[in-house]
């Protein structure tokens, strides 16, 4: 997701975004001129609060006043021109970049957060997967059979991570990714198919996770990291070569004409032989110079990519575990395949060599389940 | 020794009788061959005759094998090739012409369009090369548009090339490398339950990777210069601190923390948040990577200088609207040439939803005090300095300005430099497609506008930056682009990806029936009694009846009609009016309808007729009607739904579509290649939006445009200025408002237009004024010429994004 189609999705309203905060901390609001009753906090949660309201009273909890360096008692409003300031108490206007607003958005971002919770499904599908496995997967050379099935719990990771790509200059955007943590398994779509599930949040007793599942975590971002921030920097990427192309172009041309210079000064008369030779020698270095200089280009333009996880929601959800067994000429191998209700599909199966989520896969001479890639380069595991 | 010349005589006899036996065979077999050659020659043309196109072709192809040197074959297959429409065995039989010495001039011409639409590109530009060397010794008739149009066959090509060998280069570099094990780098490609979006997405990054081409004008000897690398490096550490020890929180704070990065990215003008809002508007990447970098770079002080035709307006509307959408702007004040001030209320209302008040208002003449205090104003520069003006403007203050043709400030001796100086803003934005016209200082004088002090003192920076003798080749060129570079922006055609095949304009002129002669003497009689009655009062009306009567007698007749319903016309008037009126009716049968159906019928192509009224649009449906064949029909007075079965109608089944000047405004049309101006607007803006509609991005075949005109008419003058002394139809979008520019003064081109009708004497004064606009226009478009390779020289593209 990125930066654009973030604003686009959610389109975000600040007044809205402060007050839900502002609700969520503990403190208490009321509406004024905003054209609906009852706005105490009923509004606040409908969302009914638009940019396009009035003036909202906000009567703070101290800490969260000290913290935000205001008043107990305040006001807020998008527009403060065509407000009158209230006598008792400060107007403070809902805008981009005002002081408010950018103590609130640094809190709310401070620290990533994370969220667990259960997932509740009125029904899952008993039957039929033998024809799921068929449409959804491809496999080579072999086939399948379901030998059981039954219904288990699975643990998925909904992250979503804040891509930071720095070169001459820099653009940021966020990434969301979904991990069944079990098998390791890129699900996705996942996130955006939560809406439609019921679920129940679990606020106390939060655990962390392992330091093994973490590392395991990190090493799934390293791998679909880069390819799902590849679609969000085309025009990033693309900006850069042109600039580096150009500006080493011109490099070029600066350095053609400097040497043709330099060259017509020796055939001037008067000039000693050792002036000759000394200019030589600075003709000669003009190369390294130049490659110097495109060096410091590249490295001026190179860009670098940056994954930091802005926060967390850790799943756990009924599903059904099926046990398969794949069958290639007369050797056999039992896999398990997980059926995910939140995506009413099956998840994909995870490669042994690359660690790669497949949809398409095999099995090698040692039956190492491979993706098609890896069976054509070779199974690493058997190497 | 004996014996040996014995056996030679043999061998020697042998050789012979081997000789002539071959001889005999080769003899037999090329009759065979002829035989065989005629044969399926006659075959073909019995096929191609039955409509049997197949069979046709395969027979004509073998006659071609036996009979290559046969010029009646490749006729043959020519005009097969032709009825099917088979670009590929056109040119085989064009190929085939030129091998036996039978090819025309035409038809070598012919043949670059043929490679061209083949996508032949490189033998395209070989052939166009060849022909061009010997241009002058062609027999063809319209030699100057040939020529441009081979040299835009040429250069479309070579921006094709360019494109290919980009993508080629990109493909190559596009991987993204990063911190994971080799192994899994290659396996990438095969990532799971994407793996069919995966392969939708590499296609559409290849796509966008095929939009920024090389400049055409770039030497082909270009160093290989790598693609910048791209690491990517994700630590750990934050992984474990957000994950090993986490800040639990409940659903609402998860959302609020997700929501203040998006607040953190639209502060930072990351996104832009108006974008979702602009419904009308199809923005380009460019166009919206222009307005993030006015907005984060320039903070809103810019010079947009891209190249025409790339939408510079849209740019400024994008900055002034994600502005709007940060409560950053509440006031604007948007200065332009006094023509412009109608086309950007326009486009403002349709296309962003803002109806600002322009200084054409009534209103602005009614109360001017009070118009200048409005919060949004468009205006038009003139009025904006004039002396009654220019102490209430600058006496305010605004969030923002915008101008428009800002080549007209500069010079800072003028009113118009002085007054934009003289204006209290925080951003401004200064668009123009030519900073530089004819001295480096012009620049320094627009960019003083902007950030004063950014080139130093006038002094300074002609002592740094001017050379002496050549006031257009500026020194120190690093320092000076750097200095640019924070303050002006230039993208170009090349890097917008905008390569639209060439269009082509065919002038149709209509020598009119004895009768409708009558009717158009009649009418000018009419419309100078008027004209010599009211004078300024009757200009609406008479400007009306006469592009009506360019248009259809129908158009004139409803037009008429209201005129009679409204009796404030003295008696004699009256009566000629109806005598006029009575004239109007006229068959379907015109002669500008039968040369309509000339073009419609034979081909079967898709077309789309553009008339101005929609008495010409009855009038018309009666006569398509009449003649059966399939249109459509497209005008104001349809519902959204209407238009869009009008032009799914067209799209699907329909051959025409006969639409108004909005016709199709926002719609995809680029499916049609060729259009009919049935009748002419006086306004050469109005005909290029109604080009626009078909040739833009999107369209793949070269577009055609016919002209109607009745011999001797206003469009016939009009067409005479337009196609043959400027070209317009085969420009760039755009230009032609860069040459009117150079011209007009206050004056529009059709108020000109207007004005030596109504003002000429006799035939002759008349013609004689047309050619001196015409003349005038030649010396606009040469001027715009030498400027625009001006400011491509100096700038290059270096100021694009």
């Amino acid at each position: 997701m990125s930066s654009d189609t973030y604003t686009m999705e959610k389109d975000l309203d600040l007044t809205q975004f402060v007050c839900r905060f502002l609700k969520d901390k503990g403190a208490v609001l009321e509406t004024v001129n905003m054209g609906f009753d009852n706005a105490e906090s009923n509004g606040m949660e409908s969302g009914l609060i638009k940019s396009g309201d009035k003036v909202v009273d906000i009567l703070l909890p101290k800490e969260l006043a000290d913290a935000l360096d205001v008043e107990e008692y305040i006001s807020v409003a998008p527009d403060t021109d065509s407000i009158k300031s209230p006598k008792d108490h400060k107007l403070y206007a809902i805008q981009f970049q005002s002081p408010l607003v950018d103590r609130i958005v640094s809190m709310a971002g401070a620290k990533p957060p994370f969220l667990q919770a259960s997932l509740k499904f009125d029904y899952i599908k008993t039957q039929g997967f033998a024809n799921l496995i068929k449409e959804q997967f491809e496999f080579q050379k072999i086939k399948t059979r379901i030998t059981g099935s039954g219904e288990t719990k699975a643990r998925y990771l909904l992250l979503t991570c804040r891509f930071l790509a720095q070169s001459d200059e820099q653009k940021q955007g966020l990434l969301d990714f979904s991990f069944n943590l079990d098998t390791g398994a890129m699900v996705s779509g996942m996130d955006r198919m939560m809406v439609n599930a019921q679920k129940e949040y679990q606020l106390k007793n939060i655990q962390g996770y392992s330091k093994k599942e973490i590392k395991n975590i990190h090493k799934l971002v390293s791998i679909y990291g880069p390819d799902a921030v590849e679609q969000e920097l085309v025009g990033f990427v693309q900006s850069m070569n042109r600039r580096f192309k150009r500006d080493s172009l011109s490099l070029d041309e600066y350095y053609n004409a400097l040497v043709n210079e330099m060259k017509e000064s020796l055939a001037r008369t008067g000039i000693s032989a050792r002036l000759v030779e000394e200019r030589e020698e600075k003709i000669a270095l003009i190369p390294d110079e130049l490659a110097a200089k495109k060096n410091d280009l590249l490295n001026k333009y190179s860009i670098k990519i940056n994954f930091t996880p802005v926060a967390a929601l850790a799943v756990t959800t009924p599903c059904v575990s099926l046990l398969v067994t794949l069958i290639a000429g007369n050797r056999k191998r039992d896999i398990s395949m997980i059926y995910n209700p939140v995506t009413k599909q099956i998840d994909p199966l995870v490669c042994q060599s690359c660690g790669m989520s497949t949809y398409f896969a095999g099995l090698c001479k040692n039956m190492h389940l491979n993706c098609l890639d890896c069976l054509n380069q070779g199974c690493t595991l058997c190497l | 020794m004996a014996q040996s010349k014995t056996h030679r005589k043999k061998q020697k006899r042998k050789t012979k009788k081997k000789q002539v036996k071959s001889s005999h065979s080769q003899e037999a077999a090329r009759e065979a061959a002829l035989e065989k050659g005629l044969f399926y020659l006659n075959d073909a043309k019995y096929f191609g005759s039955v409509g049997n196109m197949d069979k046709a072709v395969k027979f004509i192809k073998k006659a071609a094998r036996f009979l290559p040197n046969d010029e009646n074959v490749f006729q043959a297959m020519g005009s097969i090739a032709s009825d099917i429409g088979d670009d590929e065995l056109e040119f085989d039989a064009m190929a085939g012409m030129e091998r036996i010495g039978k090819v025309t001039d035409g038809m070598t011409v012919d043949m670059i369009a043929k490679l061209f639409s083949l996508k032949r590109y490189k033998e395209c530009i070989e052939r166009a090369d060849k022909v061009l060397k010997n241009f002058n010794l062609l027999k063809i008739k319209n030699k100057s548009k040939i020529k441009f149009g081979i040299e835009k066959f040429r250069a479309y090509s070579l921006s094709m090339i360019n494109i290919e060998e980009e993508n080629k280069k990109f493909l190559k570099h596009r991987k993204i490398s990063r911190s994971v094990p080799a192994n899994k780098t290659a396996a990438l490609k095969n990532q799971a339950g994407t793996n069919h979006k995966k392969r939708e997405k590499n296609k559409s990054f290849d796509k966008t990777a095929s939009v920024p081409v090389k400049s055409l004008a770039e030497p082909e000897s270009v160093p290989v210069i790598p693609e910048v690398p791209i690491t990517c490096k994700i630590e750990a550490e934050p992984f474990f601190n957000a994950l090993s020890d986490p800040e639990p929180a409940g659903p609402e704070m998860y959302e609020l923390a997700l929501a203040s990065h998006g607040i953190r990215f639209t502060e930072s003008f990351e996104s832009l948040i108006c974008l979702s809002s602009l419904t009308q508007v199809q923005s380009f990447w460019y166009q919206e990577e222009t307005a993030k970098k006015v907005l984060k770079q320039f903070r809103g002080r810019a010079l947009l200088s891209d190249e025409v035709g790339l939408g510079k307006t849209i740019e400024a509307l994008i900055v002034l609207t994600e502005y709007i959408r940060r409560k950053m702007v509440k006031t604007c004040l948007i200065l332009t040439p006094t023509p412009l001030v109608s086309q950007w209320k326009e486009e403002m209302k349709s296309k962003f939803g803002m109806d600002i008040p322009t200084t054409d208002d009534p209103e602005f003449k009614s109360s001017s005090k009070a118009f200048w205090e409005k919060p949004f104003v468009i205006a038009s520069i003139n009025q904006a300095k004039s002396k009654k003006n220019f102490d209430l403007i600058t006496a305010r203050e605004y969030d923002m300005i915008i101008v428009d043709e800002a080549h007209h400030l500069k010079n800072r001796t003028t009113l118009n430099w002085k007054l934009v100086n003289a204006l209290k803003k925080r951003f401004i934005l200064l668009l123009t497609a030519t900073p530089v016209e004819n001295n480096l200082m012009e620049l320094y004088n627009l960019i003083t506008l902007l950030k004063p002090g950014q080139l130093e003192t006038a002094t300074s920076f002609r002592e740094k930056f001017m050379k002496r003798g050549d006031p257009t080749d500026p020194r120190n060129r690093t320092v000076l682009k750097e200095l640019l570079g924070q303050v002006m922006i230039r993208n170009t055609r090349s890097l917008a990806g905008i390569n639209i095949p060439p269009r082509f304009a065919e002038t149709i002129r209509i020598e009119p029936t004895k009768a409708e002669k009558q009717f158009y003497e009649r009418l000018e009689i009419l419309i100078i009694s008027l004209y010599q009655k009211k004078k300024a009062g009757a200009k609406m009306i008479v400007k009306n009846l006469l592009t009506q009567a360019g248009s259809s007698p129908k158009a004139v007749e409803l037009s008429l009609t209201k005129m009679l319903a409204k009796k404030d016309y003295l008696v004699e008037h009256e009566e000629e009016l109806r005598a006029v009126k009575n004239l109007c009716r006229t068959t379907l049968d015109t002669p500008k309808n039968k040369a309509l159906l000339k073009l419609v019928k034979p081909a079967k192509e898709k077309i789309i007729v553009f008339v101005k009224y929609k008495g010409t649009i009855e009038h018309l449906a009666d006569f398509f009607e009449w003649n059966n064949i399939s249109f459509s029909l497209f005008h104001g007075a349809l519902s959204n739904k209407q238009k869009d079965a009008a032009i799914e109608a067209f799209k699907n089944t329909t051959q025409v579509l006969v639409t108004t000047e909005i016709g199709g405004e926002g719609r995809n049309l680029q499916f049609c290649s060729r259009m009919v101006n049935y009748d002419l607007p006086w306004n050469p803006m109005k005909i290029e939006q109604r080009i626009g509609r078909i040739h833009r991005i999107g369209q793949e075949k070269e577009v055609q445009i016919f002209n109607f005109c009745a011999t001797g008419s206003i469009e016939d003058y009009i067409l005479d200025i337009l196609d043959r002394k400027i070209n317009m139809f085969e420009m760039v979008i755009g230009e032609i408002d860069m040459i009117l520019g150079r011209i007009r003064g206050e004056q529009d081109f059709s108020e000109m237009v207007y004005d030596i009708w109504v003002n000429s004497a006799t035939e002759q004064d008349r013609k004689k004024s047309f050619t001196d606009l015409g003349t005038k226009l030649k010396r606009a478009k040469t001027g715009y010429n030498k400027t625009r390779e001006l400011d491509d020289k100096l700038f290059g593209d270096t100021y694009e994004l």
